[in-house]
Formats: C-alpha cells, sequence, structure tokens
C-alpha cells in the first residue's frame, strides 16, 4: 500500500506538472525501463510532460476521462525516450510478387542510419505472429503455415506487406534511406475476389485452390428436409463488404531493451496487453517474463487493435538489435494498408417458409475474403462468433451455416466492432424484410418479430414493459397488438427460455 | 485506493463501474479511486478489450478482490478487538461490533495496516450476455441525386443495467456510425486503388463525419443481468451490428417500386442509389403499375418530407 502510496504520489505530481509548458530535453530516465518492481517514487519534476512522467514512471496510468477529453491524455506519440531512434518499414507496393533480391547496402549506407532488417534476418531470429485459434474451430484438421510473417522473407502477399524495416536517428533519415531499399520483383498473378479454384500462383502452397476452410454448422440434413417441404422458400445475395476500422489515433509502438535483466518492453497502444504480450513471445521465443508491455492512453481502436502487428516485433528486435529506444508510428496511409480491415462476406442465404410464411429453416453460406494471411483471430471471426445470434430473437425449427474462407491478396480480415455478429445480423435481418414481401406477394400474413429476448423467469411482466415502452418508440404498424399475439400464440416469437441465466459461483 | 484491471479501455472510460462498484462497497469517495488499466507487469493475467465484454469480466473479477479484501478486513479487526470475526460487521465502509460501541473505518484500518489488505481477484468469462434490441430508421431519398439522408433513427436497447447513462448512450452512437459508415459510404480501397497514395487517405475514404450521423433516439429498455455485479450486458458493438441492415432495409422499403432495388447492396452510395431510382427504372415505366396498398404512400411521395410529418404525428 505505500508502494501504490506513494505512486499516486507521483501522478498527482505528473498531473500538477502537466500543466507547466513542456520543455524539450527533460531527461527521461531509459535505465529504468522494464524495473517494475521499484517505482522511482516522487522524483517528478514541475517541467515533465505528461508523455515524458510516463516514460520516466513506466507503469499502468490511471484512468481519467477528463483528461481524453480535454487533450491531456497521454498517447504512444506523445512519450519520449532520452535516446531513441526512429523505425520505418519498406512496404510492398504490388499485391503478389516473388522476392528474387533485396538490396539493402545503399540504406545501410545512408545518413543517420543505424540498421537495416530484412526478413531474412527476422527469420533467423523469429517466427510468424502466430494464429491463436485451433484449426478444429474452423474444421480444419492441421494448422496452416499461413501466419502473419513479421517481414517478407520470400514472396509479398498483400500491397503494405512488410519487406525490411529501416532505423535511423530520426523518422526523415530513416523514410529517405527506405526509399534506397532495393527490391527485385517477379509479380504474380493477383487474387483479388474470393474465389475458389485451382491457382495458378496459389496464395499459400499448402492451399492450391486459395480456401482456407470451409466450416459447417448447425443441421444441414433437416435443413434440407426442410426445404424440400417448403410452401415458399426465399433467396437472397447479400455483400457485406470489407471496411477499414480506422481509430483515429493510429498504431504505434516503441522498443526498449535492457542488456543487464536482458528484458523487453513494448510501448504501444493494444488493447489488450496481456494478448500482445502472449502472442509476441511466443513469436519471439521468449518466456513471459522476458517482455513486458505498457500502453498509455488509446484514441479508438474497434477491434484492430486487439493483435499483435509485425511492427511490434520489429521495434524490440530493433531496440536489441541498436541497443536505444525505436520507434514506429503508422501514417494514415499504413494503417490503410497494414491494419486489420473488418467484414468482407459475400453471403448466399436461403429461408424456408411455411404455407403460412412462418419460418422453417435458414441456409447461410458467406464466402469470406481473408486476406493474405491468418490474423490471431480470423478464422473464429469470420465463423463461430457470429454463428450463435444468426437466428436471432426467431424460431427456427433448423439452421444450416457453411462459411468459406478464402485467401486473397489484401490485408487481412479480423475482428472489427461487432466481429461476426454484423455479418450475422445483417443476414438475417434482410431476410426477414424479404420473407415479409414473399408473403405479401403469397397474400399471407408475414409472421411478425417476437419481442426479443424475454426470459422465462418474468415473462409476463417484461413483456408488458417492453411492449409499453417499444409502442413509444414504433411506428404504427409495429404496435402492441401483434407483438402480444405473436409472443402469446407461440409463432414465430422464439423467447430465449433456453437462454439459463444462473448466479456466477 | 488504486484498483488495477486487467481489461483497458480503448476510449470508453471503463474506469467509471470499476470505481463506483469499490467505492460503494468499501465506503471510498469514487474520486479517491484510481483505476490503472495497460500494464502487463502490473497484472499476471488480463482479458484487454474485445467482443463487448470488458465490464461483463472485470466486474467478476472485482467482485472477488473486493471481497477478499472485506473478508481480511474483518479478521484483522476482529484480531484488535479479540472477537470473532464472524462478529464483525461490515456496512458503508464501517466496521463494527454488535453489542459494542468500537467502530474502525475502512481508510483508518488501511492506514494502520498498510498493504495488508492488498487483493487480487481473477474471473474468466463462462457465460455469455444476452444483449438485444430492435433499431429503427426513417430515411429520405433525393430522386436526382441517389443521396440517402438518415432524417430520424431510433434505437431500443436491452443492455441490462446500464451504469452510466452518458457513456452507453456514446457507445450507441458511435456503434450505429460505424453502421451507417458501411451501409451507405465506406469500403476498403481494393487492392489496384491502394497503389496510389490518395486511396489510402481519409481524403478519399468516406469515414462518415459528425454531420452525416442523426443524433440517435436512444430507448432504455434494460433488463438487469444476474452473471455480474452490475446486471450489465453488453452495448458497445450493438449499433454497429443493428444499423445496417435498419438502414438498408429502410432504403429498400423506401425504393420497393423499383426492381433494380433488389440489387442494390452495401454500401448504398448516391451512385449507386441514383442507379435504381434513374428515369426509366420505376416500375410503372415498365408495366402494370403495382397494385398501391391502402394507407401506402406512393413512391413519388415517399421522397417528400411529408413522411417525416406523418411518422411524427403517430
Amino acid at each position: 500500500m505505500t508502494n501504490d502510496l506513494s505512486r499516486r504520489k507521483a501522478i498527482a505530481l505528473a498531473g500538477a506538472a502537466i500543466l507547466a509548458p513542456a520543455l524539450g530535453g527533460a531527461s527521461s530516465a531509459f535505465d529504468q525501463k522494464g524495473d517494475s518492481s521499484s517505482p522511482p517514487g516522487a522524483t517528478a519534476s514541475a517541467e515533465i510532460a505528461p508523455g515524458d512522467a510516463f516514460a520516466r514512471n513506466l507503469e499502468a496510468l490511471p484512468r481519467n476521462v477528463e483528461k481524453m477529453l480535454t487533450g491531456r491524455a497521454v498517447y504512444v506519440d506523445d512519450v519520449r525516450f532520452d535516446g531513441e531512434a526512429a523505425g520505418v518499414v519498406v512496404r510492398s507496393p504490388h499485391p503478389h510478387a516473388r522476392i528474387r533480391a533485396i538490396d539493402v547496402s545503399a540504406a545501410r549506407a545512408a545518413p543517420g542510419v543505424l540498421a537495416v532488417l530484412t526478413g531474412g534476418d527476422v527469420a533467423r531470429v523469429a517466427k510468424p505472429l502466430p494464429c491463436v485459434i485451433p484449426p478444429s474451430a474452423y474444421g480444419r484438421a492441421k494448422p496452416l503455415h499461413d501466419d502473419r510473417p513479421i517481414l517478407a522473407v520470400d514472396r509479398v502477399r498483400h500491397v503494405g506487406d512488410g519487406l525490411a524495416f529501416v532505423i535511423a536517428e530520426t523518422m526523415e533519415q530513416a523514410n529517405q534511406a527506405a526509399d534506397l531499399v532495393k527490391v527485385d520483383y517477379e509479380l504474380l498473378p493477383a487474387y483479388v475476389e474470393p474465389r475458389a479454384g485451382t491457382a495458378e500462383a496459389p496464395i499459400w502452397a499448402d492451399v492450391p485452390d486459395n480456401v482456407a476452410f470451409d466450416w459447417k454448422f448447425g443441421d444441414a440434413v433437416l435443413c434440407r428436409k426442410l426445404f424440400d417441404q417448403a410452401a415458399h422458400t426465399v433467396r437472397i445475395r447479400l455483400s457485406i463488404p470489407r471496411v477499414i476500422p480506422n481509430p483515429i489515433e493510429p498504431r504505434a509502438a516503441i522498443g526498449l531493451y535492457d542488456p543487464h535483466a536482458d528484458r523487453l518492453t513494448l510501448v504501444s497502444n493494444p488493447q489488450g496487453v496481456h494478448f500482445v504480450r502472449g502472442v509476441l513471445t511466443r513469436a519471439l521465443g521468449l518466456p513471459d517474463k522476458k517482455l513486458r508491455v505498457v500502453s498509455p492512453y488509446l484514441g479508438g481502436a474497434f477491434g484492430s487493435k486487439i493483435y499483435a502487428y509485425p511492427e511490434h516485433a520489429l521495434v524490440l528486435l530493433a531496440a536489441r538489435t541498436v541497443g536505444r529506444p525505436v520507434r514506429w508510428t503508422s501514417t494514415r496511409a499504413e494503417a490503410f494498408l497494414s491494419d486489420t480491415q473488418g467484414r468482407g462476406h459475400t453471403t448466399e442465404a436461403a429461408l424456408a417458409l411455411d404455407e403460412n410464411g412462418r419460418f422453417l429453416a435458414l441456409s447461410v453460406r458467406p464466402t469470406v475474403d481473408l486476406g493474405a494471411y491468418f490474423s490471431q483471430l480470423t478464422p473464429i471471426t469470420a465463423t463461430g462468433v457470429g454463428a450463435p445470434v444468426q437466428g436471432g430473437g426467431y424460431r427456427f425449427q433448423a439452421i444450416e451455416i457453411n462459411v468459406r474462407g478464402i485467401f486473397t491478396n489484401k490485408v487481412p480480415v479480423d475482428a472489427y466492432r461487432g466481429a461476426g455478429r454484423p455479418e450475422a445480423t445483417y443476414v438475417l435481418s434482410r431476410g426477414r424484410r424479404a420473407q415479409d414481401r414473399s408473403c405479401r406477394a403469397a397474400r399471407a400474413q408475414p409472421a411478425r418479430f417476437g419481442n426479443g429476448a424475454v426470459y422465462r423467469r418474468d415473462r409476463a411482466a417484461n413483456r408488458r414493459r417492453t411492449v409499453s415502452r417499444q409502442s413509444a418508440a414504433l411506428p404504427r404498424a409495429r404496435r402492441p397488438s401483434r407483438f402480444r399475439s405473436a409472443s402469446r400464440g407461440g409463432g414465430d416469437a422464439w423467447t430465449p427460455a433456453r437462454v439459463r441465466i444462473r448466479e456466477l459461483p | 485506493m488504486t484498483v488495477t484491471i486487467g481489461t483497458q479501455s480503448s476510449g470508453q472510460d471503463h474506469a467509471c463501474p470499476v470505481a463506483l462498484y469499490v467505492s460503494d462497497k468499501l465506503g471510498f469517495a469514487a474520486d479517491a479511486i484510481v483505476v490503472r488499466e495497460g500494464d502487463s507487469d502490473a497484472l499476471p493475467v488480463g482479458g484487454g478489450t474485445g467482443g463487448s465484454k470488458s465490464t461483463l469480466t472485470s466486474s467478476v473479477a472485482i467482485k472477488r478482490a473486493v471481497d477478499i479484501v472485506i473478508t481480511k478486513a474483518r479478521v484483522v479487526a476482529a484480531r484488535t478487538w479479540n472477537v470473532h470475526h464472524e462478529a464483525v460487521r461490515f456496512e458503508r465502509g464501517v466496521f463494527s461490533v454488535a453489542g459494542s460501541r468500537q467502530t474502525v473505518g475502512f481508510a483508518e484500518l488501511v492506514a494502520q495496516y498498510p498493504g495488508l489488505l492488498d487483493s487480487e481477484g481473477e474471473a474468466a468469462l463462462q457465460f455469455g450476455s444476452s444483449a438485444n434490441g430492435c433499431h429503427a430508421c426513417e430515411v429520405e431519398i433525393d430522386p436526382d441525386m441517389g443521396a440517402v439522408e438518415i432524417v430520424r433513427y431510433t434505437a431500443v436497447d436491452d443492455f441490462g443495467r446500464v451504469i452510466n447513462a452518458a457513456n452507453v448512450r456514446g457507445q450507441v452512437q458511435g456503434g450505429v456510425a460505424i453502421g451507417l459508415g458501411q451501409a451507405l459510404a465506406e469500403i476498403a480501397p481494393t487492392p489496384e486503388a491502394m497503389q496510389r497514395p490518395l486511396a489510402t487517405s481519409n481524403f478519399n475514404h468516406a469515414l462518415r463525419r459528425a454531420a452525416d450521423i442523426p443524433t440517435v433516439d436512444w430507448v432504455d429498455n434494460g433488463m438487469p443481468l444476474s452473471t455480474n455485479v452490475f446486471g450489465a450486458k453488453a452495448c458497445g458493438e450493438s449499433g454497429a451490428s443493428a444499423a445496417p441492415p435498419t438502414v438498408m432495409n429502410a432504403i429498400a422499403d423506401a425504393l420497393r417500386d423499383y426492381p433494380r432495388a433488389r440489387d442494390l447492396q452495401m454500401p448504398a452510395r448516391p451512385a449507386d442509389v441514383w442507379a435504381v431510382v434513374a428515369p426509366g427504372a420505376h416500375a410503372a415505366d415498365r408495366g402494370p403499375r403495382p397494385r398501391r396498398r391502402s394507407g401506402a404512400v406512393s413512391p413519388a411521395r415517399r421522397f417528400l418530407p411529408a413522411s417525416r410529418k406523418s411518422f411524427d404525428q403517430r
């Protein structure tokens, strides 16, 4: 507790200091990096900017929403360490190409350059960043060899794929040297649309048709039977295109190396420090205690900052190579070229309806534009996350889902706000409207939407409340009588009595 | 007092419910509680943020930690008073013994035994949540330009018990903004476009601006969940999940007499919508006019603000 009190004092002082103008040259104690067991205590002087205070203390920050709103929160790019160097990633301009040769000699000789790491250098000391989802979760017996490499070794697979990491005294020097990296490419056909079929130059050797997985879920046999019996069927084709998460604060990372303790510290902006540490230590072959991940405030993430990225590993490896702190901050263009993207589904869906227009079965067959690599959660985002909500608040006798994930020469997709559930909801709600239209055409009364999650325990009480409140908010066509008839009649209203709510032990 | 949590805010202020709970349980002023996050050395494990589950997981872990703190404190107080620890009561931050006037505040106890009461709790999410809701929106389409305007957007959501209404409202608004972007404007550039510098910037990428996003009418229809101390469900991703079908269904409804609307896919940008409503595309221009249903507004009039009036009058 004394420790905590002294920490609090330090933070309070640092908090007072932010009102004073930030003076350059306030020394931050680089030699204290990684030394979390003995916090330096109340040593902050009144001239330290909040970023420097973070660099000096290097510990979890108290979160304060007021600071965020008034522009006083500390983000990774505000944090400065003494003697830090800047890193720039050389990226591929081609979506798919074989690397015949990389010549970094001119870049190494450029002014201010401390080191240049290539895919070959990195591959000697680190493995690609592993996907953490077991293959059984997406219907494969064995894992694919498709993890995102830290730097491309012999092949680039998307525009923006990293080839080399140039470390120099300043960001300008690193950028200028990066232009001097010469790469001899042999262009390969690019796979832009997710299409299965034998590829001339498959993106991954062990997947000749670019189909990463073909995942099946639900009761396909019963579904087919119900479709055969159905009085009406409705088919729709829906596109849920790829989008860019685009957080306002781009990704950024600073790598620190303490040679005495042989310990690495990553200052970055991930959504969870422990997850990133786990993935990076696996890739770098280190025990967990040899890496610390610290994060100041985040300026948005939306899923795209969950993952360990190649640049995280690069700043760490670079810090170990040059013996100085190494910084990398993404530009907006790099965010487009390297942050994981979201969605990318094209879905064929079909609904089987009985003679009264009620739902019998639902078949959902998405084709997912996975991108060139598996990011750490890619396969589960495309399959198992959306599946449980596919039926929504409706009662179906059977649902079958068949997700085909196909590699393309693009940035990987992964979880983006909703992660599979927006895709499922989109298919269901668009299908619901198609059913409505189909019923109108057939002059049948369309089934009505039951009022969502109603628990068995106090279903009646909740129904009354829901009905009265919704009637105020929704147009006349959805007034209570229909909710009520649907809920009572047990028509298509699905009351999730199966959702068991229990107190935790 | 410091509370260190393994979930991590990416801008949402997860600290608020944590501080409220601890303050309520231990009788500390909420603003005297510092919530820290984002250090892999500070905690052995941590779940980070994702899947709208930060409050669900952190609240269970914090309840465990707080329970341990209280148990320890009761034992310490009991030793001081030389009574059995079960005789010590704890209410509103004050320990007392039945039948005696002796009391000690939590803060006092902490000051006497610094560090002794530090405790840790860990929880894995065993039960998911069942957040649900219903979104409705009204759109107006400019037939000359194909532009879609969201005139009104209403979200009725069951997020369980709402702890910080302003923040939840913000999550709804932000989630809907992301959903509207997907439905009406945003699409990742193709690899070919990525090779051109301008495609990889927000100058050319149609990120929704604040002016493009209506203020969402949010109706809290929460039913508390019993798997966590707050009764909270989840809210971060609901808007992003619900807005795309809501907007696309509204557009489909407005354009229901235009055969090409069947193939309209996201994002429904002005040019895409214009291709649907362009002269010659109306069903009436091609064959018999669709049978007019009673009460339905004729297709041409649906573009006019009259539809808004009728909505408000209900």
